[in-house]
């Protein structure tokens, strides 16, 4: 040994956590060049375990942190003269030579404060782990400047000086790591290597790397074994995050202005990490990543003393560590690195053989050219059926229908709904929820608003579900002919064509998505069938779960049950069975259900107050959100071939074959499932399918004995629900066990067998491409009656005056009469015709709002009188209507007898008459102030106040009365000048309050707090859901990582 | 196995559904009762058609025997508050009447109308356009709003497709000659549904017999479609015929009766007279003194008579007979209201009937009692009667009684008393939502 080697001092840190410990100390014992001094700081109690004899091992009680344990053996042993001390932990262990070389860089580089090895794996030397890091200019990014595990091929022999490295297994001249007072606590291990070296830089010193020195090294801290962590080095994600905003903090220049802006990036930057940990179906990150800028908070106060001694020992201006530090660019390279290496793993572990990828390939294009021919027919189906609304649309109208209402319902109609939770129909009343609405809010949004997107909904309702179908039929059958077959048929299914003609929306959707939720299912427990390749197998042969499409199916489930709430108990009965049976990731494929059961929870609180088993508890549970109206109870056989009420038979074939005709599709579904039982095949599917089945016929007869939908005044009618969402559920399960069973049928059996099944099978797929295409003949037969009353037509409901009116800041209601045989109909209209796409409140039988169990609210039948005495030219009538705030009484157009009483009312000024009715408007008695929907009275001063359908607002001029021309729900708050104000007594029963002398300012707003809690947590839920669904990487990273 | 069972399993599963889910208890949907409301409407002034028209125009052919009008000719006009409306009047009070007597031309005789309120729905059973006939159908506005209103004819071949839609402003008068609509019916009912506060319709019927008159007179509105009718004075001086016009809108089975003033007389052959839906009938009634005829059906008909009364024509040709003819609307007898008319000259006789014993009064505006007889059940009597024309009579609730007028040499006509009233009819009220505009 030269006697000019510098004086080494090793020190081995052990929270006494480590099984590597005796390793270690082996490895340091086998050096070629033997450190002068090994010390290793224990914690008290901890044992040391067997060392090589050859080391003279002094023991230390250890302190809390590595740097303790450090600055403890230094301040009982005095410096020696040029001494290296060689900080080890307790999971590095470095190779014989790594002294020497360290030694031999020391020597060579006197101006190097740390000479630091290179880290590779514990059990695998040639894979690096780190070989020196940086950061970004901003300093908020460690770099590694090599790839986690990239094969050690001396390809960075030539590095040397790094901006910082680990300073384990480092040499750290005694003199500097004194200068610097040892390592920064403030990092608690995570990012004080990085910060030291820096500072050795800025003071003065280099930093040098030496790759040919390795070091292994099992980051047991940061894998979380020392935690006892099952999750790997994600349990120190957190630390290591903050560690990293620490150094930018610490080291940002300009620290009155950069600080602040540091922190609030730190913020977005999290929640920007935690929207794509959601992406990642990495819901226990969220939580470190959200975590991070707090963490960052809490550390904060330490900050200006790590300044304070950056600045201090600071001899090197900036400039010196600059050219180290790396921009935007590198940052995106490094990004873009690792995901390519994750790719490559995966493609590596995954990759098709050659003869493989040719079938592949030809299986794709069967499977395109068949997507392209069920979307072309589908589509050419919903033509023939329903060409005329898609023209209509073109041409800028709408459709319309007695259930569905007018479908021109402006974004902001249905954000006031959803939002504030208060249902603008009729005089108002408290909902239930605002599913249905926020549903629908994405077609509002979008241009050409709900009128063309629920117009197009329902004009190509059967090419959608059809395609829908065939995405999702993919998972139970790879045959091309089955997935078409199975997919037209889903999309045509009769009582799909009834929603669509009825105009009921909500089970339109929900037939829709029934599709995606089933094969998001089947893909989140890894059900889905492999391409069939060769002789009957399936690639790729193991199909693993997948989080993204459990996501996808709670995605799906939550819409399908806003949009048919009676679907929600034989989903979730779904899930809980499939989950069951799913293995490992039934945990994953239970979560399915939560948002659904969010969304539906305050309808679930609403069954189980109105007795848990009981009608009345089933009539909430199978409530209709949207349109819904009458259906004729049919036997549940009839369902199961998807017949309604009204498939009475076809043209020229009245009673049974008509039946026969219009139910073909069932009939064909029903033979093909009875082979499929008979067969044998796909038993666990076809058993599933048949289960999903007598579920969905249950749920559809039950549904149809049930009323849902009470009705809400004067000869209103009251409707059942409708069997549609139910026999949805019948068709999915009898397609899908029919699919499932007749995948690889091609290949199946041996001999006569096979011979036979290749004969039957294109005979069976002819027929039931016949029966297909007679079944849209049938349905498009020019003279046959339409199903429903769907139809298009002009948007504009009422006359312009109205509507106006109805649109400025007074929000007047509109009244609509209109003639019949024996008297006047009449209704109370917020919006541009009646609104039915908004959702309903919900009432019970009695009509109150289930969330006001026990009130009796005021509804428009206040106003028969009023009408009955408008039909009569009576007198007296306007104080009524300005009362509930309707400015304006529009008699429909053709309804003279209305009209000619109306005219002769002096009190009503006649304000315009067209072809959309006669307008008249109502003044206020007594007053020029015009009707409005809120307002101040004091005696006979008025002062209208703004307002929308739930808020309102406006100056006042001394107190009197706040009068809301709506019904007197508790929900409704009231200030002035921002102090709370009390509720008042109405003889009418709307919502008044006192309003003291001298307030200036007045406000109302309706509020609901549960209801707000169970928004906020639907639209969390959802929200959710909607990332986790995206497929970001799933495969890559589910290949790596498994 | 276990899949072979597992796959068995679920389809039993499966059928039991079917079968279960049948078993079902339904709730059928139901529509809630709409709302039944009163409509009490305003009060709105009486109106009279005003003088009858000539239908040929006022001819003068140099021949005081030939030409159409007449110089002969006194028209009285009695009503509170009266005002113009068109050729007519308005009147404010309880009642109002008009009589004409014109001496000689086309249109001589006796014309009486009682002033009404305007109605939304009325029958006028009457009038003729057959050949010497014409049917001048004389609707008035009083209401404060234009008013529309929709003709309907009915002839003994039922509804007619031929109607008319007549518009009429505020306070005004329009005509409307019903041959110009439909010719050659010589027997017919008219409908006249009206918007808003309705409207006051009279049909002027006149008729001529070559080169005589052949009477004319106002028909008002009878009783709305009823099942118990009934037509007093029916009496009749010899000569005199009375032809009973029936019409029931959805058929009905009548049965006919003729009350006497000693109680009901004989009257074969009319008992169970069916009346098929919108097609008018007419039946000959029996000559009597003193009578009216009860109407009994199954279902709302509505009716009128009509008697022609025959004279001597002096200066004439041999054998011309001139004819005076008075029209006598039904009235119901079920509403138990008293009844009011406004006297006009010539007012000679009353004829009331009683549906059950009583003892009828007829009351001056001043209370006093200017008539009385005491009455068996479904008898008639004729009380002479002489009271100042402006006076208004207002006869006992539960009898039916008209007006007779009579003049020389040989006019007749007869003032039917009205309700005063206000009448509130039902109204059915309900919720409906509203799509626009064919929803």
């Amino acid at each position: 040994m030269s006697p000019a080697r510098p004086w080494v001092r090793a020190i081995v840190v052990s929270d006494g956590r480590s099984e590597r410990l005796s390793e270690v100390l082996t490895a340091i014992g086998d050096q070629t060049v033997r450190p002068d001094a090994v010390h290793v700081v224990l914690p008290d109690g901890a044992e040391l375990p067997d060392a090589p004899e050859q080391l003279a091992i002094l023991r230390h009680e250890g302190g809390r942190s590595y740097a303790e344990g450090v600055d403890r053996v230094l301040a009982e042993h005095p410096a020696e003269d040029g001494e290296l001390l060689w900080l080890l932990h307790d999971d590095t262990a470095p190779l014989p030579t790594v002294l020497a070389q360290l030694v031999a860089t020391a020597k060579k580089r006197t101006a190097a404060g740390v000479i630091a090895p290179a880290h590779v794996r514990w059990d695998d030397v040639t894979r690096l782990v780190s070989l020196g890091v940086t950061t970004t200019r901003v300093g908020a990014r460690r770099i590694d400047l090599v790839d986690e595990d990239d094969i050690n091929q001396g390809q960075y022999d030539e590095r040397e000086d790094v901006l910082a490295a680990s300073l384990a297994g480092a040499l750290v001249r005694r003199q500097v790591w004194e200068e610097l007072d040892g390592l920064e606590p403030a990092y608690r291990g995570y990012g004080d290597s990085l910060h030291f070296c820096r500072r050795a830089w800025r003071a003065g010193h280099d930093v040098v790397i030496v790759p040919v020195a390795r070091v292994r090294h099992a980051q047991d801290g940061l894998r979380g074994v020392r935690a006892g962590s099952s999750r790997g080095a994600d349990s120190t994600y957190g630390q290591r995050r903050t560690g990293e905003w620490v150094h930018a903090v610490a080291w940002a220049p300009a620290p009155v202005l950069a600080i602040p802006l540091l922190v609030l990036w730190s913020f977005l930057s999290a929640a920007t990490r935690a929207v794509l940990r959601i992406a990642q179906n990495e819901s226990r990150m969220v939580g470190a990543d959200l975590a991070v800028p707090w963490r960052l908070l809490a550390r904060l106060p330490r900050v200006p003393a790590i300044r304070a001694r950056i600045r201090r020992g600071s001899t090197r201006p900036r400039s010196a560590v600059a050219p180290f530090l790396v921009g935007t660019r590198t940052v995106l390279s490094t990004i873009r690195s690792r995901e390519l290496r994750a790719y490559d793993r995966w493609r590596a572990q995954s990759a098709p053989s050659d003869v493989v990828r040719a079938e592949l390939a030809d299986a794709a294009v069967r499977r395109r050219a068949g997507a392209a021919v069920v979307t072309v027919l589908a589509v050419a189906a919903s033509i023939a059926l329903h060409g005329t609304w898609l023209t209509a649309l073109a041409s800028g109208r709408m459709l319309t229908g007695e259930a569905l209402g007018v479908t021109d319902t402006p974004l902001a109609e249905l954000w006031e709904r959803t939002w504030s939770g208060w249902s603008a129909v009729g005089f108002g009343s408290a909902s239930l929820d605002g599913a249905f609405s926020a549903l629908l809010l994405p077609a509002a949004a979008l241009p050409g608003g709900t009128r063309v997107w629920i117009g197009l909904l329902l004009g190509l309702g059967v090419a959608l579900a059809a395609v829908s179908a065939w995405f999702a039929l993919g998972a139970a059958t790879r045959s091309v002919w089955a997935r078409g077959l199975g997919a037209l048929a889903y999309g045509l299914w009769p009582l799909h064509l009834q929603a669509i003609s009825d105009g009921r929306v909500g089970p339109v959707i929900a037939h829709l998505m029934l599709p995606w939720f089933a094969m998001g299912l089947a893909r989140a427990a890894g059900w889905h069938r492999g391409e069939a390749v060769g002789g009957g197998e399936e690639f790729p042969a193991r199909r693993l779960p997948s989080p993204s499409a459990a996501m996808g199916a709670a995605f799906s489930l939550a819409i399908i049950v806003a949009a048919a709430p009676v679907l929600l108990l034989p989903l979730v009965a779904a899930v809980a069975v499939a989950g069951a049976f799913a293995g490992g990731a039934r945990w994953r494929v239970w979560t399915a259900a939560i948002p659904a059961l969010v969304v539906s929870g305050p309808g679930l609180v609403a069954a189980w107050q109105a007795g848990p088993v009981s009608r009345e508890a089933w009539a909430i549970l199978a409530r209709e959100n949207g349109p819904a109206l009458a259906s004729g109870v049919v036997e549940p056989w009839r369902l199961v071939l998807g017949l309604t009420d009204h498939s009475r038979g076809a043209p020229g074939l009245p009673g049974l074959p008509g039946t026969v005709v219009v139910g073909a599709i069932g009939l064909g579904l029903v033979a093909a499932v009875v082979v499929a039982v008979a067969s044998g095949r796909a038993p666990w599917a076809v058993a599933g399918g048949l289960l999903v089945a007598a579920l969905g016929v249950g749920t559809a007869a039950a549904a149809q004995a049930a009323v849902v939908v009470p009705s809400s005044g004067y000869a209103e009618a009251s409707a059942n629900g409708f069997a549609g969402p139910g026999t949805s559920l019948v068709a999915a399960g009898l397609i899908g066990a029919a699919a499932a069973a007749s995948s690889g049928l091609w290949l199946a059996g041996e001999g006569r067998t096979r011979s036979a099944i290749r004969l039957l099978a294109p005979i069976a797929v002819t027929l039931m491409a016949g029966v297909i295409v007679a079944t849209v003949v049938v349905e498009a037969w020019p003279g046959r009656a339409e199903r429903g009353d769907v139809h298009p037509a002009s948007t504009e409901a009422l006359p312009l005056v109205a509507n106006l009116e109805q649109r400025l800041e007074t929000r007047q209601r509109v009244l609509v009469l209109t003639d019949t045989e024996d008297g006047v109909d009449y209704t109370v209209l917020e919006g541009d015709g009646t609104t039915v796409l908004a959702g309903r409140a919900q009432t019970d039988a009695a009509g109150v709002p289930l969330v006001r169990a026990g009130t009796s609210p005021v509804t428009t039948d206040a106003l028969a009188e009023t009408v009955a005495a408008l039909a009569g030219a009576g007198a007296d009538a306007d104080q009524q209507l300005a009362d509930w705030g309707i400015g304006v009484v529009v008699a429909a157009p053709g309804s003279d007898m209305i009209a000619s009483s109306l005219s002769q009312l002096p009190v009503l000024r006649l304000i315009g008459a067209s072809d959309v009715g006669t307008s008249y408007r109502v003044s206020r008695p007594g007053s020029d102030v015009p009707v409005s929907r809120a307002w101040v009275e004091d005696g006979d001063a008025v002062t209208a106040l703004d307002s929308d359908s739930w808020s309102g607002t406006g100056p006042v001029d001394g107190g009197g009365t706040l009068v809301i021309a709506a019904d007197a729900d508790p929900g409704w708050v009231a200030t002035a000048d921002g102090a709370t104000l009390a509720a008042v007594d109405d003889a009418h029963g709307r919502a008044a309050f006192e309003v003291p002398e001298g307030a200036e300012r007045v406000a109302y707003r309706y509020e609901d707090r549960s209801y707000r809690v169970w928004w906020w947590a639907s639209a969390i839920l959802v929200a959710w859901a909607m990332i986790g669904m995206v497929p970001l990487h799933d495969r890559r990273y589910l290949a790596v990582r498994r | 196995m276990i899949r072979r069972l597992t796959v068995l399993g679920a389809a039993t599963v499966a059928v039991l559904a079917v079968v279960a889910s049948g078993r079902l208890a339904v709730e059928e949907p139901a529509v809630a009762p709409a709302f039944d409301g009163q409509v009490t409407p305003a009060v709105q002034p009486v109106a009279c058609p005003g003088p009858v028209d000539i239908p040929v125009g006022d001819i003068d052919s140099g021949d005081p025997d030939l030409g159409s009008g007449s110089d002969d000719r006194t028209y009285q006009e009695l009503g509170d508050g009266g005002s113009p409306a068109g050729a007519g009047f308005l009147a404010t009070g309880d009642a109002g009447a008009s009589v004409e007597r014109i001496g000689t031309g086309d249109v001589a005789g006796l014309s009486a109308a009682t002033c009404l309120d305007p109605a939304r729905d009325q029958w006028l059973v009457g009038g003729s356009t057959a050949l010497g006939a014409s049917a001048r159908l004389v609707l008035t506005n009083p209401s404060d709003a234009s008013t529309e209103a929709t003709v309907t004819l009915y002839s003994g071949l039922g509804e007619l497709e031929e109607h008319a839609v007549v518009s009429i402003a505020p306070g005004g008068q329009q005509d409307l000659l019903l041959e110009a609509v439909v010719a050659e019916v010589p027997a017919l009912a008219v409908r006249v549904v009206a918007t808003g506060a309705g409207v006051v319709a009279h049909l002027q019927d006149s008729r001529l017999d070559g080169f005589q008159p052949a009477g004319t007179d106002w028909v008002g509105r009878g009783a709305q479609p009823a099942t118990r009718l009934v037509i007093p004075g029916i009496g009749a001086p010899e000569g005199a015929t009375t032809t009973l016009r029936l019409l029931a809108p959805e058929g009905a089975s009548v049965d006919l009766a003729l009350a006497g003033d000693g109680g009901l007389v004989a009257w074969g052959g009319v008992s169970g007279l069916e009346l098929d839906p919108g097609v008018v009938t007419e039946v000959e009634v029996p000559a009597i003194a003193s009578g009216a005829v009860e109407i009994r059906a199954d279902a709302p008909v509505v009716a009128a008579a009509m008697r022609t009364v025959p004279r001597e024509v002096v200066d004439g040709p041999a054998d011309a007979v001139a004819s005076d003819l008075v029209w006598l609307p039904a009235q119901d007898v079920s509403d138990g209201m008293p009844r009011s008319v406004m006297a006009t000259d010539h007012v000679t006789a009353l004829t009331v009937h009683a549906d059950s014993a009583g003892e009828f009064s007829l009351t001056d505006a001043a209370g006093e009692v200017v008539a009385s007889a005491t009455l068996a059940a479904r008898s008639t009597a004729t009380l002479e009667l002489a009271v100042p024309a402006g006076e208004v009579l207002t006869g006992g609730a539960g009898f039916t009684w008209s007006l007779a007028l009579a003049d020389d040499p040989g006019f007749v006509a007869a003032l039917v008393p009205r309700r005063t009233d206000v009448v509130s009819t039902p109204v059915t009220v309900g919720q409906r939502p509203y799509v626009g505009p064919g929803s």
